[in-house]
C-alpha cells in the first residue's frame, strides 16, 4: 500500500510540474525544461483560430447597420456638442435623395476601423505574415492589417495601452489605421490584479491554483493612428484621436456552427463624452462562394 | 490508509473543478447597443433582423402592449431569455460549499421586476430534470466553467416571450445557450435562445455590461393596482385579421414594411442588396387610417354588430 501512496504522489507531482511548466508556454501541455523552445511566432502561438470566410449575422441595431439612419438620428452614441455638429452636416442628397436611407449608397467613412466591423459585410481572415493577421470585408472592400510583435504574442493589449507600450504613431493616419494585437491567455488565478496566463509555481496557503493552465483566450487589438471617419452611416463621426480596443472571443451555437465575436470599445476624446462599446457576431462560412465585393463611395 | 488515498484523489478531483468569483458584483447594462429595443421596449410591428417563423410572426401581430395593464399579468416576471436584455443592473454572487470550497451555485438578480436565477454548478453534477418536471420563468439553468468563460445551458421555461411590447412568442420547449465572460470591467454574455416552434434558427444576442464598484439594488415590490381604467373583465387583444401594428415612432424610423416583417433572411448582409429594391413606404397617415379601420372592425365585432 505505501507503494500505491508514493507512486500516487509522484503522478501528482508530475501533473503539477506539467502544468506549471505548460503554463509558462501559455499552452497546455509541457516541455522538457532543459530544452526550451524557440519564440513562437503569432500564428503559431495561436490561442484561436479566426481563419475563413465569415459573414456578419445582423440581428442586434438592425436599423442602424442595414440601413442608413435618418439624419440627426444618433441614438445610443455617446456624442457631445462638437459630434453632433458635424454629424448634422449630413446631406441626404449625396446618398440617394428621399431613398437615402434605403440606397446603400454607402460613404467609404463609414467603412472606417471604428465602424468596420459592425457593418453588415464578409470577412476573409488569412495571416499575410507569420506575424501579420490580414482582416478583408467585402463590403466597403477594406483591409485590416492586425500585427503581432514578433517574440511578443502573449499578453494583455488594454494593460499594455495602459502601461504606454502602445502609442501610435504610424503616419500617416489611414482608414484602418495601425492594429496591434496580444493573444490573451485567461486571467490568472488568486491575484491581486488581473493577470494573464499561468504563473508556473504555486501561492500556497490554500492558493496554489495559480500554476494551472487555462483552456480558452482571445485575441486583442488596439488601433491608433486613424483617418477620421464615421460610427453610423448617417455622418456620426470619430476624429484622428480615436483609439480602439478590441477582443476576438470564438464559441460554437447549439447547432455546433462557429462564431466570433468582436467587443469594441471606441475611444474618443474629441467627439464621445464616454467610451461606445458594442459587439459584432460573425457565423464560420465553408468557403467563399458567397463573397461578394460592393465598394463604398468616396465623397469628399 | 485508505482514507490517505481517498484524500489524495479528492485533491486531483477538487482541480478538474473550479470555484471562480470572476464575474461577481454588481453590472450595469451598457447603453450603446440596441437600448432601443429594450429601454422604451422596441416598436410594434418592427420585427427585421429577427429570425421568427410566420407562427410567431402572426401571433405577434395580433398583440396589444395593453395587456401590461391587466390585473392578472402586471406582475408576471422578466423570463430568464429576456431579463438580461432589459436595460437593468445586475447582480451575480455565487456560494461555495464551506468543505470544499467548490462553487455549487451562481445566482442572478436584475433590478427590474427582480427576477432571480439560479445557476447550479458544475453542470456534470446536476443532471437535466424529468420532462414533465415544472417549467418557470427562470427555467433550470446548469453552469461550467471552461477556461474564464462560463457556459450555461437553460431549459425548462415556460412560455414567454421574445421580445416584450412586440408579443413575440417563445414557447416552453425554448432553450438558452450562454457565454459569459469578461475583459476588465466589461462583461459579456452572449445569449443564444433556440426555439423549434417560433425561431427559424438560433438567436444570437450579446448584452454588454460595465463593472459597478459600488453597486446597490433597490427592491422591487410589484403590487397589483388599476393603472389605466378599463370595464372589468377587459382582455386587451386583437383579432386574426388585424395586420397593421405600426405607430408612429416605427414610422419615423424609416423602415421598410417588408424588412420590418423580419425572418432570417434579413440578418444577413445581402440583405442590404434586397432592400434597394423596396417600394418607399406609404405615408404614416395611411397606415393609421388603415390601423383604425381594422379597430373599428374589431370593435364592432365585439360589440356583436360585425
Amino acid at each position: 500500500m505505501k507503494r500505491l501512496v508514493f507512486a500516487f504522489v509522484i503522478v501528482q507531482t508530475a501533473l503539477v510540474a506539467a502544468q506549471g511548466r505548460g503554463g509558462g508556454q501559455g499552452r497546455g501541455g509541457g516541455q522538457p525544461a532543459a530544452a526550451p523552445a524557440p519564440p513562437q511566432t503569432a500564428q503559431q502561438a495561436a490561442l484561436v483560430d479566426l481563419t475563413g470566410y465569415w459573414v456578419s449575422v445582423v440581428d442586434e441595431d438592425w436599423r442602424f447597420r442595414m440601413m442608413t439612419p435618418p439624419k440627426g438620428d444618433y441614438a445610443q452614441v455617446p456624442l457631445n456638442a462638437a459630434g453632433r455638429t458635424i454629424a448634422n452636416q449630413f446631406d441626404p442628397e449625396l446618398y440617394g435623395g428621399a431613398g437615402y436611407q434605403t440606397s446603400q449608397i454607402i460613404d467609404c467613412r463609414a467603412y472606417g476601423g471604428a465602424g468596420l466591423m459592425h457593418m453588415p459585410t464578409r470577412l476573409h481572415i488569412t495571416w499575410a505574415s507569420p506575424e501579420t493577421l490580414k482582416i478583408e470585408t467585402d463590403w466597403g472592400v477594406q483591409t485590416r492589417l492586425i500585427h503581432f510583435t514578433p517574440g511578443k504574442s502573449y499578453g494583455d493589449i488594454e494593460l499594455a495601452l495602459r502601461n504606454g507600450e502602445i502609442n501610435g504613431g504610424h503616419e500617416p493616419a489611414s482608414m484602418q489605421g495601425y492594429s496591434i494585437a496580444m493573444w490573451e491567455q485567461p486571467y490568472r488565478f488568486n491575484q491581486v490584479t488581473f493577470q494573464r496566463g499561468a504563473a508556473g509555481r504555486g501561492g500556497g496557503l490554500g492558493q496554489n491554483r495559480a500554476m494551472e493552465a487555462q483552456p480558452g483566450g482571445s485575441l486583442g487589438v488596439v488601433t491608433t493612428d486613424l483617418a477620421p471617419g464615421w460610427l453610423r452611416r448617417n455622418g456620426v463621426p470619430y476624429s484622428t484621436k480615436t483609439r480602439l480596443i478590441e477582443h476576438f472571443m470564438t464559441f460554437q451555437d447549439p447547432t455546433g456552427k462557429d462564431w466570433f465575436t468582436d467587443t469594441t470599445e471606441v475611444l474618443d476624446p474629441e467627439y464621445l463624452n464616454t467610451p461606445f462599446i458594442i459587439s459584432s457576431e460573425f457565423q464560420k462560412e465553408p468557403d467563399g462562394s458567397k463573397w461578394a465585393l460592393h465598394p463604398c463611395k468616396e465623397i469628399k | 490508509m485508505r482514507t490517505t488515498i481517498i484524500g489524495l484523489a479528492a485533491c486531483l478531483l477538487a482541480q478538474s473543478t473550479s470555484a471562480q468569483s470572476l464575474i461577481n458584483g454588481y453590472w450595469n447594462p451598457l447603453g450603446n447597443q440596441d437600448a432601443y429595443h429594450y429601454a422604451a421596449g422596441p416598436d410594434p410591428g418592427d420585427f427585421s433582423g429577427l429570425p421568427i417563423t410566420d407562427a410567431a410572426r402572426k401571433i405577434a401581430q395580433q398583440y396589444d402592449a395593453d395587456e401590461f395593464e391587466m390585473p392578472e399579468l402586471m406582475c408576471r416576471p422578466f423570463m430568464a431569455t429576456y431579463a438580461p436584455r432589459t436595460l437593468s443592473t445586475m447582480r451575480i454572487w455565487d456560494t461555495t460549499d464551506p468543505q470544499t470550497q467548490e462553487q455549487i451555485k451562481i445566482e442572478t438578480n436584475m433590478a427590474f421586476s427582480a427576477p432571480h436565477r439560479t445557476i447550479w454548478m458544475p453542470a456534470s453534477n446536476h443532471p437535466a430534470p424529468p420532462a414533465t418536471a415544472p417549467h418557470t420563468w427562470q427555467g433550470y439553468s446548469t453552469g461550467k466553467w471552461v477556461g474564464n468563460v462560463l457556459w450555461v445551458h437553460t431549459d425548462h421555461l415556460k412560455p414567454g416571450y421574445l421580445q416584450r411590447s412586440q408579443g413575440l412568442p417563445l414557447d416552453d420547449r425554448t432553450t438558452m445557450d450562454e457565454r459569459i465572460f469578461r475583459y476588465g470591467d466589461v462583461l459579456v454574455d452572449i445569449m443564444m435562445i433556440s426555439d423549434p416552434q417560433y425561431l427559424s434558427r438560433p438567436f444570437i444576442y450579446s448584452k454588454l455590461y460595465a463593472y459597478i464598484p459600488q453597486g446597490n439594488m433597490d427592491p422591487y415590490p410589484c403590487s397589483v393596482h388599476n393603472q389605466v381604467p378599463a370595464p372589468e373583465g377587459y382582455v386587451p387583444m386583437r383579432l386574426p385579421f388585424y395586420t397593421t401594428n405600426y405607430n408612429d415612432l416605427f414610422a419615423a424610423k424609416g423602415i421598410p414594411l417588408e424588412a420590418a416583417k423580419g425572418g432570417e433572411q434579413t440578418m444577413f448582409p445581402e440583405y442590404q442588396d434586397y432592400l434597394k429594391t423596396l417600394p418607399p413606404n406609404p405615408p404614416y397617415a395611411q397606415l393609421k387610417a388603415e390601423q383604425e379601420k381594422q379597430l373599428e372592425e374589431q370593435n364592432a365585432i365585439a360589440r356583436g354588430k360585425p
